[in-house]
């Protein structure tokens, strides 16, 4: 069987839960039939251990050639589910029926793949619960199969290094400060933009408010802007754990979060202030993952 | 190195003075451009394939200065054009003029007739500006007024695009933007780099001092020998594996025309490697460029750029 | 504490449809064995089940559960009595499953229901073990794998594809299945249960001889067994009867055979004449202990022995098919009778009639000669009226009179009862013989079906000069009885007569005449006997028969046979896994399997390839990881880069990468 790289230990059948049932069956059917002698009886005994045994090898093989690549996993809010999109490959050229995926250092998040035809992969998204917040681990994935007849399981581990983040929990009552915080470290990232390109003009972003676009710029033919550009220059919202005098250290962060939403959702540019981290102040999809993530790996 | 061990050895001689020649080549360019040699790599690899590139960046990271440099170290002839929303068709290609002392129209040519061809902004001009642009870059000729005029050799056109989306703009479609063999990012330099480009002379001077290290003529014989790189049927199953991964993944994977552009730009990267036939590596190593700006549109809706999908891809797809 | 989340586990529909026809085909064989409203309720349940589960209803209360249980149990006792037994049991079974059907509705529970089904399919097997129900058993037991693979293969898979799987499975398994058969031992258990015969001989045989039990069975074509004779010699049609039960108690127009026949006095017997016949007789389940052989059988098969009176006797009641070999020769004289013998075969009943009485003694004093006798008595038979048939109306033990005298109307147990009797009554030694007389021969087994149709009684008397003799007195009033065989004689008579005018026997007469389909009939006859020969009969006994032939002699071998039947099959699942790993294993040729085997190994020493890593990226990572096999990494890099992507490899690079590769895998 092609591992793909991955080693495993261990044997790889397991017996199911009907699999005791069977074995009560055959000794049910072996006790009839030697008591009363019954050859008919000893046949369909027979018939139970053969297809039996001739099932064994196809529970085993059932794995073969299949490869599961665990995909980049989006982060999530504590509390919330984690997806994990999964890819399994059927290198082999038979079809492969069956297939069970499961996370056991996850709980019991499982997922059914029914059918894989040879040369095909089939995609599934594992979904677990987002507990804590922090960067952890997936661990191992499981692919297993009781196929055909659900007696045995084959059981494929998977090392799986993937990591994934999980942010705090958003909650809290307190109000997004209202505020602006006067910082005399502004950032220097605007003067680079001398040069050929057009610079020094702030783009309309769809959602603005459309009062604030300017007019005259668009007079003249030039593209939307808004006068926030020069509003920008006041003050900056700094999000600063330090200065929340209130709860433990997973609330604040909790709290944080949730003012990193609002905030992103306001369009209020914003930055995070925590002990020895400090982001400056920005908006957008990119800042606001950087800012969530750093709150999630905060010691 | 040991890659020049694996380099075969039907006329070592040429080859290890082209892979000389491309080096300086980088160098010289990576000069002006301080902190960004990955990138010049990739522009320079897009070159040699014969392929078209698009910088998406934002405005002062050396756009300009990257097109410039490419062009003076070719000794091509260089072009900008300023891509705004009033911009017509004819204003690139040319205009037929009639002409008073020989009673009839005279083409005049426009400034997309020039080897190097720098493209601002291209997607502030309308739909139609940008499809006569690309029909010109696909095609190597213009057509105006039923007649075709040929391009000159080499042809290469470097078109630049701010990635935020703004009002007034024409973002290109998914078919126009596969006209480009390369999508890349230039970025901000990092602390060193841009330290010593502080330090550093003015890049318009340095500009001017850049002397071609090749002229059109090797370039073209460097582009034709490109293509005759070797890809082994193993390469091309892999290839194909990644073609076939990201059309399962996702309503519109990767097109045909992507995956002669993904061997197209390896064989270059493997040709600057010094190497006579395309690894596995050489697709990794220009897949995200070549593949990501054809996999954006119908990623980002389910909150994954291109960009990370196809570093997915490369990722999980094994090598046979 | 683990929350169990409940999931959605219903079964899915289709492989509940084919359990449910895999339950349909356990049926056929408590039709007719069981009370019929048990597999009535059987079916109903089922339909019920296949209303209730799109509807989502199941059967969830206890309280209802129990009362279905407490009534069951009690239409049990109802009609059986007790509970206890083989049928009640199995009735028990099949109603608990029922119960079951209607409750089940999770994934568990569906495997559940698959046991129970093995179970009834089993419960099948003792209710009935024919051909036809085998084959429905078989066709249940694969409906079963099929629901089984169904069930796990999920619902997007083609409707017959679980078919094609469940078949293929089967025949994979069918030479592990004959060796079982063959080798697997079959010991008897000490604990063994036992099952109170409750069957009724209702179309049988039976031990007395009345006026109208040999009639009664005259319409059942229930096979009763089949013989062969493997030395080709084939008696007449006419003289082939075959010996059952020997009569020695006369009550007028009734016979009885003693219960144990060995308390009868054993006879002398001289050397047997004529052709010794060998016959192979398989013989049906009957529940008793009589068993047929050619007339007369000098031998006895194992687990029988030889009756007084020249008849087998078993053992052991039949209560499952029997194969066994006996040998028969036409005539036994037997001259001497002592006086303790001649006397019960004298016997008769008080009650017999003066006038009979009279009949019999007029012969007697006409004749001394005992065969003069029989042959005034033969022709008393032929002349006076006497009529060949099968309703000759109801008969008492006495009305010996009523028969001989007036209606003059009879059956062949009337014809031989009477006919014994009056013999007795002239005093001539005589005894009943029952058994079967002719048989068809199926062409395709070279074979002799016998049916309880064929069932017949004739008479013995002994004759002082010669011993026993066989007279059957109906040949003398219907010879083509006994020259035709008793299908073709009903068939000439009941044209005539119109015995069997019901539209069922007609469309089988037609049928019968259609060529394609009495080959149809031999051939399943055929078939259904080689089921009885070759697999009902194979017990312990034919087991020891069998090692003896491929030549382990004792049963003390058994465990070394075992043993090697286990090591055989491990070999046979060895193999086969061998096959389909071959065949499933990605297509890769040599170089792609000698990498792999080096990205194993550098797996294990801690450098471990990426599958989505290329051939350079992990020589050179391997190389920082490994800095001790550095160089033979590398070289193995570039050679295999050199093999699998250079335009023109060398041929002989290939087996310098062998030689690394082997000598990196083989580096400890």
């Amino acid at each position: 069987m092609r591992q793909g790289g991955s080693s495993k230990s261990g044997f790889p059948l397991t017996s199911t839960r009907s699999f005791a049932g069977l074995l009560f069956v055959l000794a049910a059917i072996w006790y009839a039939a030697s008591s009363q002698n019954n050859a008919a009886s000893y046949l369909l005994l027979f018939a139970l251990m053969g297809v039996f045994l001739v099932s064994i090898p196809r529970t085993l093989l059932n794995l073969g050639g299949l490869q599961a690549t665990a995909e980049s996993i989006k982060p999530a809010f504590a509390g919330q589910e984690i997806s994990l999109p999964v890819e399994v490959t059927n290198e082999s050229r038979a079809t492969r029926y069956g297939i069970a995926l499961t996370l056991p250092d996850l709980g019991d998040a499982r997922k059914r793949i029914d059918e894989i035809p040879p040369g095909k992969a089939a995609r599934t998204v594992l979904r677990f619960p987002a507990a804590t917040r922090g960067e952890h681990e997936i661990g191992r994935l499981h692919l297993s199969s009781v196929y055909p007849l659900g007696f045995l399981r084959v059981l494929k581990q998977l090392p799986s290094p993937q990591r994934y983040v999980v942010y705090p929990k958003p909650a809290g009552d307190q109000r997004l400060p209202a505020e602006t915080v006067r910082s005399g470290q502004r950032s220097s990232q605007r003067e680079l933009g001398e040069g050929d390109d057009f610079a020094g003009v702030r783009a309309y972003v769809r959602g603005e408010s459309q009062r604030h676009i300017d007019w005259k710029a668009v007079a003249r033919g030039q593209a939307l802007m808004t006068k926030q550009f020069t509003a920008e220059s006041d003050g900056l919202l700094y999000l600063d754990l330090a200065a929340m005098r209130f709860g433990d250290l997973e609330a604040r962060l909790s709290q944080l979060t949730l003012w990193v939403i609002e905030a992103e959702r306001a369009r209020r540019p914003y930055g995070l202030r925590l002990p020895a981290i400090e982001i400056p102040p920005s908006l957008g999809e990119p800042h606001f993952h950087h800012c969530l993530r750093t709150l999630a790996l905060f010691q | 190195m040991h890659s020049t061990l694996l380099a075969h050895e039907r006329d070592p001689e040429i080859r290890f003075d082209t892979k000389k020649q491309i080096a300086a080549f980088t160098s010289q360019i990576c000069e002006v451009i301080v902190g960004k040699t990955e990138a010049v790599k990739l522009a320079v690899a897009c070159l040699l394939a014969r392929g078209h590139l698009l910088i998406e960046d934002i405005p002062g990271v050396g756009k300009t200065t990257l097109s410039q440099a490419l062009a003076r170290s070719l000794g091509l002839v260089f072009q900008r054009i300023q891509f705004t929303s009033d911009l017509l068709p004819a204003d690139i290609l040319g205009n037929s003029i009639f002409d008073r002392n020989e009673q009839r129209f005279v083409f005049h040519q426009g400034p997309l007739f020039s080897q190097v061809v720098l493209i601002d902004e291209v997607n502030r001009a309308t739909a139609k500006t940008q499809s006569a642009l690309l029909e010109a870059m696909e095609e190597h000729q213009i057509s105006a007024d039923g007649v075709t005029y040929e391009l000159p050799q080499p042809f290469f056109v470097i078109a630049t695009q701010n990635p935020q989306y703004q009002v007034g703009t024409f973002p290109l479609p998914e078919s126009q933007l596969d006209r480009f063999l390369m999508r890349i990012e230039l970025g901000v330099p990092d602390r060193a780099s841009e330290r010593a480009m502080l330090l550093g002379m003015d890049r318009r001077e340095m500009l001017k001092e850049l002397h071609p290290i090749f002229g059109a003529e090797t370039l073209l014989d460097i582009q034709a020998r490109v293509r005759t790189i070797h890809t082994s049927s193993a390469l091309l199953d892999y290839l194909q594996d990644l073609l076939d991964a990201s059309r399962q993944r996702h309503r519109s994977g990767l097109s045909p025309r992507a995956g002669l552009a993904l061997l197209h730009a390896s064989q270059a990267w493997a040709m600057m490697n010094g190497r006579e036939m395309v690894l596995p590596e050489d697709i990794q190593a220009v897949g995200i460029p070549v593949m990501a700006h054809r996999l954006g549109h119908d990623i980002e809706q389910s909150g994954q750029s291109g960009r990370t999908f196809a570093d997915a891809l490369l990722n999980s797809v094994p090598v046979p | 504490m683990k929350v169990v989340r409940k999931q959605d586990t219903r079964i899915p529909r289709r492989p509940l449809l084919w359990l449910a026809a895999a339950l349909l085909f356990t049926l056929p064989p408590m039709f007719g064995t069981l009370p019929s409203w048990v597999p009535l309720l059987f079916l109903i349940a089922l339909a019920a089940k296949f209303w209730m589960e799109p509807k989502g209803y199941r059967l969830r209360s206890l309280v209802w559960k129990l009362v279905l249980v407490a009534l069951i149990l009690s239409l049990l006792f109802f009609s059986y009595g007790s509970i206890r037994g083989m049928e009640p049991g199995v009735s028990l079974i099949v109603m608990l499953t029922s119960v079951k059907i209607l409750e089940a509705h999770t994934a568990r529970e569906f495997h559940i229901m698959i046991m129970v089904a093995w179970i009834l399919c089993l419960c099948g097997f003792f209710l009935s073990q024919n051909l036809a129900i085998a084959l429905c058993l078989l066709i249940a037991f694969t409906l079963l794998l099929v629901a089984l693979i169904q069930f796990h293969r999920g619902p997007l898979s083609a409707f017959w594809s679980p078919v094609r799987t469940a078949g293929k499975l089967l025949a994979q398994a069918a030479p592990l299945i004959i060796l079982l058969f063959l080798f697997f031992p079959r010991l008897s258990t000490g604990f063994r249960f036992q099952i109170a015969p409750q069957r009724e001989a209702s179309t049988g045989f039976s031990d007395r001889l009345s006026p109208g039990s040999v009639s009664f069975l005259a319409n059942s074509s229930e096979v009763a067994f089949r013989a062969e004779f493997p030395d080709g010699k084939i008696p007449p049609l006419s003289a082939m009867y075959w010996r059952g039960l020997v009569m020695w108690h006369g009550e007028g127009l009734e016979w009885a055979a003693p219960n144990a026949p060995a308390a009868l006095p054993r006879t002398s017997q001289g050397t047997p004449h004529g052709q010794a016949i060998r016959q192979w007789i398989t013989i049906e389940a009957h529940d008793a202990r009589w068993m047929f052989a050619l007339d007369r059988p000098v031998n006895s098969p194992s687990g029988a022995t030889l009756a007084p009176g020249n008849y087998l006797w078993s053992n052991q009641p039949i209560h499952k098919p029997r194969r066994y070999e006996v040998i028969s020769y036409p005539e036994i004289p037997n001259n001497r009778l002592h006086s303790r013998e001649r006397e019960p075969l004298l016997e008769v009943p008080t009650a017999i009639s003066p006038a009979v009485r009279a009949l019999a003694q007029s012969w007697s004093a006409e004749k001394a000669e005992p065969r003069a006798i029989v042959n005034k008595a033969l022709e008393f038979f032929r002349t006076q009226g006497f009529h060949y048939s099968l309703s000759p109306g109801e008969y008492g033990k006495n009305d010996l009179d009523e028969f001989l005298f007036h209606r003059r109307l009879g059956f062949c147990e009337h014809y031989a009862a009477s006919f014994a009797t009056l013999m007795r009554l002239a005093g001539i030694p005589a005894r009943v013989v029952t058994g079967y007389l002719g048989g068809e021969y199926n062409e395709i087994g070279h074979f002799f079906l016998v049916r309880q149709a064929d069932a017949h009684a004739w008479c013995e008397v002994w004759f002082p000069d010669s011993g026993w003799q066989r007279i059957d007195p109906t040949a003398a009033v219907a010879p083509d009885r006994v020259n035709l065989g008793f299908n073709s004689f009903l068939e000439r008579r009941g044209a005539a007569a119109g015995h069997l005018d019901n539209t069922q026997s007609v469309l089988a007469r037609e049928l019968a005449r259609w060529p394609a389909f009495d080959r149809a009939r031999l051939g399943w006859q055929t078939l259904s006997y080689a089921w009885d020969t070759r697999v009902l009969s194979f017990d312990g006994d034919e087991q020891e028969s069998f090692f003896a032939s491929i030549g382990i002699p004792s049963h003390r071998q058994i465990f070394l046979i075992v043993g090697t039947v286990v090591i055989a099959i491990a070999l046979l699942l060895a193999l086969y896994a061998a096959w389909t790993h071959l065949r499933t294993r990605p297509c890769g040729d040599r170089l792609k399997i000698m990498y792999e085997s080096f990205c194993r190994k550098a797996a294990r020493l801690g450098a471990p390839r990426n599958p989505s890593e290329g051939p350079f990226d992990f020589s050179r990572r391997a190389t920082r990881l490994l800095p001790d096999e550095s160089d033979r990494i590398r070289r193995i890099a570039k050679a295999y880069i050199a093999l699998r992507y250079a335009p023109a490899p060398d041929p002989t690079t290939l087996e310098q990468f062998a030689e690394e590769v082997n000598g990196f895998v083989r580096a400890s």
